[in-house]
Formats: structure tokens, C-alpha cells, sequence
């Protein structure tokens, strides 16, 4: 429990640093309950998701932390990823699975999700297709996924 | 990755729970060297069923707590038979001390030591918290850990007479509820539970630092060289180390006598010992066996044969 208001008491500090530049905003849901947590980010560059802004969510299960890992989303949008459910926004990454260790924070799961959007793992996808073409089809891919994204940055604009 | 790093002292941090750490908390996984507290590295290997290091993911063997230099075998951390050698080891030195301490201040009352008082400060807390709870405050290792919630304090009282296995009573009783089930047993192999007997300890201290926990004894760390030397190079007869042991004992008395006789050199004793005794194992072969085997004569015989 206090790890995680060590963490929060940390992480303006960090966010302020060259390293997360990246990061637009990083905060608990409401000051009272940091087991909900939003990050916006921007999408790294030199990959179809360059340009757009991206949202997780996270959640702290505050009795087990940092014993067990958070819980990490794409939302209010999901992205097309070959790791990434896009009914759910469910992510596939080790290192919210077997690989966590209570090393780890909550910016380094967020740094993690972002070396996934520059490097899929296509070992092991979640969405076979987009695994597949972006395997065969560098192009039609980027074309994909940044349909997807301007898709739902229109989405979000008419409501 | 992470901020904290185990390779400066001043204010380290745990990388597990980012509190400060002090030297009495603090302990080192070995090979790795990385630091953590005590409890909170305790509570990850439960979670992860493994002894893998948060930091590096080397599987660990001993956790060591440098300012008493004790170390401490992962595999064996929850063992009542250990903790109950603890407690008998820790009164032992408890009343040394207590002599000790009480010699002393009957030769110089007046001369203060800073070791004295030490050793006296202790003392105080025992009247007040009952014999093995003094030797904890401040120092003591807590060894005591529940296999459900993996927190270590003095309410863990029952334990799995097969597996040794340690639980809060109250962890189980709630598992119990969950699952539906009536009969307490142990979760990990379904053996029968017991009550820690007496007054158990909460936490313990070896003050000597030659005593080592292996093969889930506490042993001499000379005689556990011993026999780790022994194990390495495969012995050429089939007799057991302890049966050795017990044949060696045989081949000294005798030898003793002309020893201390002064018949016989320092270096000449070690030659007929190990003559002697690699003879005797030679007719040990299907185990020590005094009965038919008349050890003390056949020693005898053989030392005569020699001299």
C-alpha cells in the first residue's frame, strides 16, 4: 500500500525529466483511490502510431502490489497492434505476466508498453492477422493501424 | 529501470517496498549481491516459487545479513526442527552470557566496557518479554513465516508435521472457509497440523559465526567442508561418512593410549590412523555393524601389526 504512495510522491518529479518527455500525463484517477491510473503518451517515433496520442489504463490491485503487477489496458481508445486485442485492449507483454518482478514501477510498465508499440513481439500475438501482415507487408500494415487511429480520432471528435 | 542501485550505502533504498533501508533490516541475496529487505524479499519468493531476484532473476541460494554475518539457506527458511535448534542454541548462549556478565561484574565493578554493555542491555527486555523475545529487538532474524501470507511475526503458530510447512492459524481458517472445507490440513501436502510448542520464538540470533545451516541442520562450518570434500571425490569403499565417523572412534581410543604414552609421534599417529581405519572400513562394507564385527579387538590387532 505505502509502496504505491511512494511511487505517486516520485512520479511528478520523474515525469519532469528528459527521459519521459514523452509522457503528457501521468495520474491517478482521483487523489483519494490510486488503484485506477491514466497515462497519456505520445506514440514513439518512426512507427505507424507517431503523431497520435495514446491513453492506458491501469489498475493497481493496492493489497498485492508490488508482489503482483498492475493491469494495463489501451483506453479510451485500443490500437491496432499484432499484441494487442483490438475488441479490448488487452495487451500481451511478459512483463505484466510471468516476467514481473516488484522491481518495476508503474513508469517502467508504461515505458515497457511503448518499446512493444516500436517492437512488436511477433512470438506470440494476440491478433494473428495483423501479426501476419505485418510479417508479409511492412506498408499495408502502417496503413492498417493508422486507419484505425484516425478512425477513432474521428470517433471521438463527432461525439 | 529502477532508481535504486545495491551498490551504494549511504540511505540504499528497497527496490521492493522504496523504503530506506537500515543495516538491521537489510539482507543480501547471494551470488547477485542485491539488497532488499528481509520481509519484503521473503514475501516475493513466496509469491513467485521461486528464489529468483527481482532485480537480476539469478536464482538465489543463501540470503546473508551482513552485520551479524548470518546466512541463511533459502531452502531451508521454514523448518521447524531448525527453528526449534535455534531456540535451544540461542538460550544456551543466552546463559553463557548471563555468567558471563554475572563473573564479571563480581571481579571489577567498577570498570565499564563498552562489550559489557552490550551484552547487558538485553537483559532489561528479558524480564520484561519472557526468554527467547530479549534476543529478537533490533537483531534478531525472523524465521517464522506464514506459507499462506507470507508475514513473519510471533502469531504464526501452527506448522505441518510431514512437510513443516508454517501457517497463521487465522491464514488457514480462512482458506478453509473459502474452499468450504472443514478439516484443517497442510495446504502443501495435506499432513497433519500442530501447535509450535511452548513459548515459541518469535525471532532468533546465532551469535556464532561459525555455526551454518546445511543439508537443514546447524552445523559446524568445518564439518560441513568436511563433508562436502568427502562428497566431491567418491570414496573408494561403500561405508557411509558416519559410519566412518563411528569406525575413526574405534582406531583413536586405541591409538590414544600409546599416544599419550609418548610411544608413538604426532605423525606417526596420523599414518597407523589411516591405515587402521581404511582397513576397518574394508571390513565394513555392508554397513557399520558392531555386532559381528568386534571393532575395538580389530583395532587393537592392526595398530600392533604396525607399531
Amino acid at each position: 500500500m505505502s509502496r504505491i504512495i511512494k511511487e505517486y510522491s516520485g512520479l511528478q518529479k520523474r515525469l519532469g525529466t528528459a527521459e519521459f518527455w514523452w509522457i503528457n500525463s501521468f495520474e491517478p484517477d482521483e487523489d483519494d483511490d490510486l488503484s485506477q491510473w491514466s497515462c497519456k503518451f505520445q506514440g514513439p517515433s518512426n512507427t505507424p502510431y507517431e503523431g497520435f496520442e495514446l491513453g492506458l489504463k491501469i489498475s493497481v490491485d493496492l493489497e498485492k502490489y508490488p508482489v503482483s503487477g498492475p493491469c494495463v489496458e489501451f483506453e479510451p481508445r485500443t490500437v491496432a497492434h499484432p499484441n494487442v486485442k483490438w475488441d479490448t485492449g488487452e495487451i500481451c507483454l511478459d512483463l505484466l505476466k510471468d516476467a514481473w518482478t516488484p522491481i518495476y514501477t508503474l513508469l517502467d510498465v508504461v515505458g515497457a508498453v511503448r518499446g512493444l508499440l516500436e517492437e512488436p513481439g511477433l512470438d506470440s500475438p494476440l491478433d494473428l492477422d495483423l501479426a501476419q501482415i505485418y510479417d508479409v507487408d511492412y506498408d499495408a500494415y502502417v496503413q492498417i493501424v493508422r486507419y484505425r487511429l484516425v478512425e477513432a480520432r474521428f470517433d471521438e471528435l463527432v461525439q | 529501470m529502477c532508481e535504486n542501485n545495491a551498490g551504494n550505502n549511504a540511505a540504499e533504498i528497497c527496490g521492493i517496498c522504496l523504503e530506506s533501508m537500515n543495516h538491521a533490516d537489510q539482507g543480501e541475496l547471494l551470488p547477485c549481491r542485491h539488497r532488499y529487505h528481509i520481509s519484503c524479499i521473503r514475501k516475493w519468493h513466496l509469491h513467485s516459487n521461486d528464489f529468483k531476484c527481482p532485480t537480476c532473476r539469478k536464482e538465489s541460494k543463501t540470503l546473508h545479513r551482513k552485520h551479524d554475518n548470518i546466512e541463511i539457506d533459502l531452502k531451508y527458511w521454514c523448518n521447524v526442527s531448525l527453528i526449534e535448534q535455534f531456540a535451544k542454541l540461542q538460550l544456551l548462549n543466552q546463559e553463557e552470557n548471563e555468567e558471563i556478565n554475572d563473573a564479571e561484574e563480581d571481579a571489577n565493578e567498577g570498570s565499564e566496557d563498552d562489550t559489557k554493555d552490550e551484552e547487558h542491555e538485553p537483559e532489561g527486555l528479558l524480564e520484561a518479554e519472557g526468554p527467547l523475545q530479549h534476543a529478537c529487538e533490533g537483531q534478531g532474524i525472523e524465521i517464522l513465516q506464514c506459507a499462506l501470507c507470507g508475514e513473519m511475526d510471533d502469531s504464526v503458530t501452527l506448522y505441518c508435521e510431514t512437510c513443516e510447512t508454517l501457517f497463521h492459524p487465522s491464514c488457514l481458517s480462512e482458506l478453509l472457509c473459502e474452499v468450504g472445507e472443514k478439516d484443517s490440513n497442510c495446504t502443501e501436502c495435506y499432513g497433519t497440523l500442530s501447535r509450535l510448542r511452548g513459548n515459541k520464538p518469535s525471532s532468533m540470533v546465532i551469535r556464532d559465526s561459525n555455526v551454518r545451516i546445511y543439508d537443514g541442520r546447524m552445523r559446524d562450518k568445518r564439518s560441513i567442508l568436511t563433508e562436502c570434500i568427502y562428497n566431491r571425490f567418491t570414496p573408494t569403499y561403500t561405508v557411509s561418512y558416519e559410519d566412518k565417523c563411528r569406525i575413526q572412534e574405534y582406531v583413536r581410543t586405541e591409538l590414544d593410549s600409546f599416544y599419550h604414552r609418548g610411544s608413538i609421534s604426532k605423525s606417526r599417529y596420523i599414518t597407523i590412523n589411516k591405515h587402521v581405519s581404511r582397513k576397518l572400513y574394508g571390513l565394513s562394507l555392508d554397513g557399520f555393524d558392531p555386532v559381528r564385527i568386534n571393532y575395538r579387538e580389530q583395532a587393537r590387532l592392526s595398530i600392533k601389526e604396525f607399531m
